[in-house]
């Protein structure tokens, strides 16, 4: 890990010091460049973890009904091989997304364990 | 297709398999979307939404085998199965090596090579579950 030093408006740095220890999180998700449906999913995670998360409600977090039904529609597609393009790509980006949050969730887990 | 599949089907699969995903065992609590249930023989190869033929498979396992039931063993160029859950066990099949998933049989080396098991997220996401004693 790396510590950065950053200037930012006091106005924004009141903001990033609600998030707590998620920011690096959503400097993640926004540099990452959602561009399909997968949106949906990513403004779910940034929305909670705006809330400034305790690390129990971290690992316990999954994406929505609706995400989840979404997703399952997409492998039902994908098992019939019957993918669009556009829905490739949604996969793809939902498979970056999930790598990116389940690294926060080891993250969470090992704070949950220094507890 | 999966979204046919009941309830109580799902929450037995899960169950079933310790809530991990099948194939790289990932616990579904360190992942963002919930495990679902795969059909190990896909629905268009004649393959049933039945206990039998459902594995509880995390979104990538899922996702990378597709309509897939094998593959070409790159050891001896031979068509094999992939390893199947219901029928086979996994430590007899696969064993875990620094963070990275080793393949003892043709069906095991079939499904790390088409499950992509050692790709770098994934092998980068295992060594952080063992330091943090996770795996």
């Amino acid at each position: 890990m790396v510590q950065m030093t950053i200037q930012v408006s006091d106005e924004l740095a009141q903001r990033c010091k609600s998030i707590g220890p998620w920011l690096s999180t959503i400097i993640e998700l926004s540099l990452t460049g959602f561009k399909t449906q997968a949106v949906a999913a990513v403004t779910e995670i940034i929305d909670f973890l705006c809330k400034n998360p305790d690390p129990d409600e971290i690992t316990d977090f999954h994406v929505s009904e609706s995400a989840q039904s979404r997703l399952r529609r997409l492998l039902a597609l994908n098992e019939a091989d019957c993918l669009s393009l556009s829905e490739k790509a949604e996969l793809d980006e939902l498979q970056r997304l999930e790598h990116i949050i389940i690294m926060l969730k080891i993250n969470a887990a090992k704070l949950l364990h220094r507890e | 297709m999966s979204n046919s599949i009941s309830l109580h089907l799902r929450k037995f699969i899960a169950e079933r398999s310790l809530n991990r995903c099948e194939y790289c065992l990932l616990p579904q609590a360190l992942a963002l979307h919930k495990h679902e249930p795969d059909h190990i023989i896909p629905v268009q190869h004649g393959g049933e939404t039945n206990k039998e033929n459902l594995a509880f498979s995390c979104m990538r396992c899922n996702r990378n085998k597709g309509p897939n039931v094998g593959s070409f063993d790159p050891e001896t160029g031979k068509l094999v199965p992939f390893y199947n859950p219901r029928k086979q066990n996994w430590d007899e099949h696969f064993k875990i090596k620094d963070a990275i998933i080793i393949p003892l049989t043709p069906e095991a080396r079939v499904t790390v090579m088409i499950f992509r098991l050692n790709n770098e997220d994934r092998i980068t996401e295992r060594k952080c579950m063992k330091e943090a004693g996770l795996l």
